[in-house]
């Protein structure tokens, strides 16, 4: 219907339009600069630079830039260049810069970064707690008149200061390989969920992942419900195991800092108001002075939950259903 | 107030004239037409029904009585009693007294309110315009404080504020949907109209409910002597008007319809179209309305008067397909679809003059607003293939509909004041949206339900009173109180408004304006688009919702040079809380679930200053209108909190509009705008997506915006130009009109857009990069129109 609605106004605004070229003002090409930095994993670093709206190719990354990170605590960290590598997932190269430490829950950071050429920016966040999740349940239930799969995250909130969290959903199984007549292995292998939040009015996230902060529950303990029609279709799994195969559920709940949060909320925002003419423009948050992109804090926490293959539908690799949930 | 007026009541040898101002010829009451006494200069003016009453010490008086496009009436009476009058006025096409006529014209320095402008409506019908629609609302987009919104579109933008906060009364019935075809008509027939008053501040005290302007729009009566008609044809629609006397002298009729007919002309070629595709057919749009008004002389003080408006624009496709199944049975799918969208109002008004000095006016009326869009698909086997045949059926409707009460009464105890008071409610039913869906499947029978947000009921109700009085030779002071109230649900919100307009004379010509207004407006307009949407939806405040208000005040000079020319220089400030946006990224298209949850409020404030020349009558006549404003919107969630600029803060705006009667056959108008570019937001820069440590499956690119709306389009200007040319033919009066809109075809801009475009190069390598396009919608267009009275 809203289709409709679009061709309607299409025929009427732009079947009479002219279109001329205007010039807009080029821009000065600033740093992005990406870190997450989470307790459990080593600080890591990305730069990129920017390009005018008009500038045509690709964006590039900054190879040679010099960080320095300060904590709280007066630590110092210098990191000059990046390292090279490709992304597991899209198999681009990636140009990330290694901090050597694993940041500190409660701490403080300061990121300042420089590259020939480019003014220097610096960034500020603070590494929040991990969040306590108390249960997990998993189950089948009718939404709409359709089976699904739900995921029912149950965890504590800091009443004491403002919380932001990011949930996500993830499946995981272990693959089994015959070596030969005799020996099986078993390799752990990940897949996705295409999870979305049971509470409609907390849609708004990413892909599998939602966003929120704690202004609804503060102080108390919070159940959200998920809702995933998931699929194992990265882990090539023989038919002969599927009804032998474990199914974990992997739920994550990360404690974001503010600038996390402001970001990935507004970053959201902005792609699914995407190539819609007619949404209202977003502008995406950034705590990077004098240039873009966020230096963030978290702190995740994970449970896994054991469940039976009815839970979940499986595919294997070339997306051939090969078992599927009631 | 007693206390102001006890003094005056007890005057026992005061006496008073009371009675009608009238077009000699047609009976149609004159609204705003000055009866005064010229040796001791007191007087008064006719309301909006035309009711004048005057009272004066006992004594013999040449009384006259002036009114913008009419000669001057004089009639001798002697005040030894209260009396009745009726003053019947010609107007000065007959008497040929131009000149003498501005010179006895209402004087802007001498009214207390300020910031109200009325154009006759002889003015508008002259102005050229888009495609030769003569246009009410497009002639307020001329007047200084007043802005335009897109090319071409009828929205107004009154100091600041937004399309919603307009009060835009059709004989006293607010009319939520103004505007035809996405806002390039408007809904007001000309021909059907009597009179046009804007108020953009000091707003006195018996209106309400809106926070920036008031558009009074008052339907002519009909003629009580003679039936007569008139009628045009134009390029883009027809229109007919009839008017007559019912019973002569004692009811009379008015009716006025018009319709677009490029539906029609182009059926065939589009029925053609679907023909060479192998299907049967038919698309097209059209809108048309209808006026109709009787009013009723019961007697000497009682009238009664029914007017009503009806106003559709309707878009449809209808497609139907036949094609063989197998050897023996064929298949016929037919497709409807459709998007309709009207206002319906009905007003039933009884005023009665209870004494000399207390005019009461009873009014009941009815306001509808229906927008629906609708589906739907038949597939059907010849002959039945049983469980085969399936039909879908699907419509979205939302609108607003009000009834509402209200009873008005004009005090006139002395020439010194000019009291009003009243009171009334009006009930409110939202639709903010409701789905109705059916199917069914094989012959079984299927869905068949409604769903989507429930209706939402509210009361607004509102007591005001206020006095125009004069202290002393100088000073005049329209002061008053507005309190209404509103109820929905568990939510309850009451507002008392103070309101003060006042003149202090300098001179005989020139005097310095002062007002103060404070508004509240319960009910608002979400929208998301710059062109008029048939799909903005109107909700009211609720608990989450506050109702929105503004205070203003203004300050300024008016003046009346060699009694030809009226000036006026205002200066205002205006604050405005608890306004709506759309949250970042909602969109008609996306946004579902609440229309609270989709939605930011915030604050707004603007100031400026409006400069204003204007000479109403005359071979030559026109005015110069020029603003000079800023608007800024601040919300906690837009723009990282920080205040930008409204999308139509509009730095200069300059109108000139010129009308010159070249001969009596023919007669020659032009305008020509300009305006500061519409402040829009648009990424100045893009930066990579965090896809470094795999939080997500996207690589697009970040947009950079900037801040919200720092990017300008270029500015507006444009030049219309049109003649008139008259012939008395035996039985009626003919008019060729010819025009351009956009004489010199100035490509202004509707909107902007990336389009991505690729480079190549010499080596076989080629770069993607993206180019601005600006679109304008319309060149040079002429337009030709053919019109009749008799």
């Amino acid at each position: 219907m809203k289709k409709l609605l679009k061709i309607l106004l299409f025929t009427v605004v732009v079947g009479c339009q002219t279109v001329i070229e205007m010039d807009i003002d080029e821009t000065e090409s600033r740093l992005s600069v990406y870190g997450f930095l989470d307790p459990s994993s080593e600080a890591v670093f990305k730069i990129d630079a920017s390009k005018g709206i008009l500038e045509s190719g690709d964006l590039e990354s900054i190879h040679n830039a010099v960080i320095r990170v300060e904590s709280d605590h007066g630590v110092i960290y210098n990191l000059q260049g990046s390292t090279f590598e490709l992304d597991p997932k899209t198999g681009e190269p990636l140009y990330l810069y290694k901090a050597g430490f694993n940041p500190i829950p409660g701490e403080g950071y300061t990121v300042y970064a420089s590259a020939n050429g480019y003014e220097s920016v610096v960034a500020k966040t603070e590494i929040p707690q991990r969040v306590n999740i108390t249960r997990v349940d998993t189950g089948r239930r009718k939404i709409y008149g359709y089976d699904q799969a739900f995921l029912n995250i149950t965890f504590q909130d800091d009443g004491a200061i403002k919380n932001y969290y990011k949930v996500s959903v993830s499946l995981a199984t272990l693959v089994p390989i015959q070596i030969d007549s005799v020996t099986t292995v078993f390799e752990p292998c990940v897949g996705d969920a295409y999870a979305y939040p049971s509470d409609e009015s907390l849609l708004g996230g990413g892909y599998g992942q939602l966003i929120i902060s704690d202004e609804l529950f503060n102080g108390q303990e919070y159940t959200i419900g998920m809702l995933f029609s998931s699929v194992l279709d990265a882990c090539e799994i023989d038919s002969q195991y599927i009804d032998s195969v474990p199914v974990y559920v992997i739920a994550e709940v990360t404690n974001l800092s503010e600038d996390s949060y402001k970001f990935w909320s507004s970053y959201y925002k902005q792609l699914g108001a995407g190539g819609d003419p007619f949404a209202q423009p977003v502008q995406v948050y950034s705590n990077v002075e004098s240039g873009f992109g966020c230096v963030g804090g978290q702190a995740t926490s994970a449970d896994t939950v054991l469940v039976t293959t009815n839970l979940v539908t499986i595919y294997n690799y070339n997306d051939y259903l090969i078992y599927e949930g009631p | 107030m007693l206390t102001t007026l006890l003094p005056h009541l007890l005057i026992a040898q005061n006496f008073t004239v009371s009675g009608f101002v009238e077009d000699v010829k047609s009976g149609e009451k004159l609204i705003g037409a000055n009866i005064y006494d010229p040796v001791t200069y007191k007087g008064t003016s006719s309301n909006a029904y035309g009711f004048y009453s005057l009272t004066l010490p006992k004594g013999d008086y040449e009384l006259r009585a002036s009114f913008v496009g009419y000669g001057e009436s004089s009639m001798k009476v002697s005040l030894n009693a209260n009396i009745t009058m009726d003053f019947k006025m010609s107007g000065v096409s007959e008497l040929q007294e131009v000149e003498i006529v501005a010179s006895q014209s209402k004087k802007i320095q001498e009214e207390s309110q300020m910031s109200v402008i009325e154009i006759p409506i002889q003015t508008i019908e002259k102005i050229p315009t888009f495609l030769g629609e003569r246009d009410v609302l497009k002639t307020l987009q001329l007047l200084p404080g007043v802005q335009s919104g897109s090319e071409g579109t009828s929205g107004l933008y009154v100091r600041g504020g937004g399309p919603d906060q307009n009060l835009m009364l059709l004989d006293g019935v607010p009319v939520y949907n103004a505007s035809h075809l996405f806002g390039f008509f408007s809904v007001f027939n000309t021909d059907a109209i009597n009179s046009v008053e804007l108020i953009k501040g000091g707003f006195p005290a018996h209106y309400g409910g809106r926070l920036s302007s008031v558009v009074d729009i008052r339907m002519k009566e009909g003629n009580m002597n003679d039936f007569h008609g008139s009628g045009a044809v134009g390029i883009v629609a027809s229109k007919l008007t009839l008017e007559g006397p019912i019973v002569k002298d004692k009811a009379s009729f008015i009716i006025s319809g018009r319709r677009t007919y490029i539906d029609l002309l182009a059926r065939p070629l589009i029925k053609y179209g679907f023909k060479t595709e192998g299907v049967d057919g038919v698309a097209g749009y059209y809108f048309s309305d209808l006026n109709g008004k009787v009013n009723w002389k019961i007697s000497s003080k009682d009238r009664i008067y029914l007017s009503s408006y009806w106003g559709d624009d309707n878009f449809y496709f209808k497609l139907q397909e036949t094609y063989p199944y197998d050897p023996s049975h064929d298949i016929e799918t037919k497709t409807k679809a459709g998007l309709r969208w009207g206002n319906l109002t009905t007003a039933l008004r009884y005023n009665r003059i209870i004494t000399s000095k207390l005019f009461a006016n009873f009014t009941a009326t009815y306001s509808q607003y229906r927008f629906v869009i609708g589906q739907s698909d038949e597939t059907k086997s010849k002959p039945k293939i049983p469980g085969y045949d399936q039909d879908f059926e699907f419509e979205y409707i939302s609108g607003i509909n009000d009834w509402s009460g209200r009873v008005d009464f004009d005090y006139l105890p002395s020439p010194n004041h000019a009291v009003k008071f009243g009171v009334g409610d009006i009930y409110h039913t939202f639709v903010p949206g409701v789905n109705v869906f059916s199917s069914s499947f094989g012959g079984a029978a299927g869905v068949d339900t409604t769903f989507g947000a429930d209706p939402i009921f509210a009361h607004e109700f509102f007591t005001y009173a206020e006095d125009d009085v004069k202290i002393g030779a100088r000073l005049k002071v329209n002061f008053g109180l507005h309190y209404s109230g509103f109820v929905t649900g568990k939510s309850y919100y009451q507002s008392l408004q103070p309101r003060v307009s006042s003149r202090f004379l300098i001179n005989e010509n020139l005097s310095i304006k002062a007002s103060y207004a404070q508004m509240q407006q319960y009910i608002h307009l979400l929208t998301n688009a710059t062109i008029g949407l048939p799909t903005d939806l109107w909700v009211p405040s609720t608990s989450k919702v506050k109702p929105e208000d503004s205070r203003q005040v203004a300050l300024g000079i008016a003046q009346t040079v060699r009694n030809k020319y009226e000036i006026s220089v205002e200066g205002y400030y205006k604050t405005m809380d608890n306004l709506l946006e759309y949250k970042e990224g909602a969109s008609y298209f996306s946004s579902g679930g609440n229309w609270e949850d989709q939605i930011e409020i915030g604050r707004g404030w603007s100031y400026g200053a409006e400069f204003f020349v204007q000479k109403k009558v005359g071979k030559t006549a026109g005015w110069i209108g020029y603003t000079l404003s800023w608007t800024t919107r601040q919300f906690e969630n837009l723009n990282f909190g920080k205040p930008f600029p409204y999308r139509y803060d509009r730095r200069h705006d300059l109108s000139i509009v010129l009308t010159q009667e070249i001969s009596k056959k023919v007669d020659f108008a032009a305008t020509w705008v300009y305006g500061t570019g519409n402040a829009v937001t648009l990424p100045i820069s893009r930066y990579a997506a965090p896809d470094a440590n795999a939080f997500s499956y996207y690589s697009s690119d970040v947009y950079n915006y900037g801040d919200r709306n720092s990017y300008r389009m270029a500015a507006y200007h444009r030049l219309d130009f049109g003649f008139n040319f008259h012939k008395e033919k035996k039985r009626y009066t003919r008019t060729w009109s010819v025009g351009a809109y956009n004489a010199y075809s100035r490509k202004n801009p509707f909107y902007l857009y990336f389009q991505d475009k690729t480079v190549f190069y010499g080596n076989g390598t080629s770069e993607n990069s993206k180019e601005l396009i600006q679109v304008s919608l319309f060149p040079i267009v002429p337009y030709v129109t053919y019109s009749f009275k008799f």
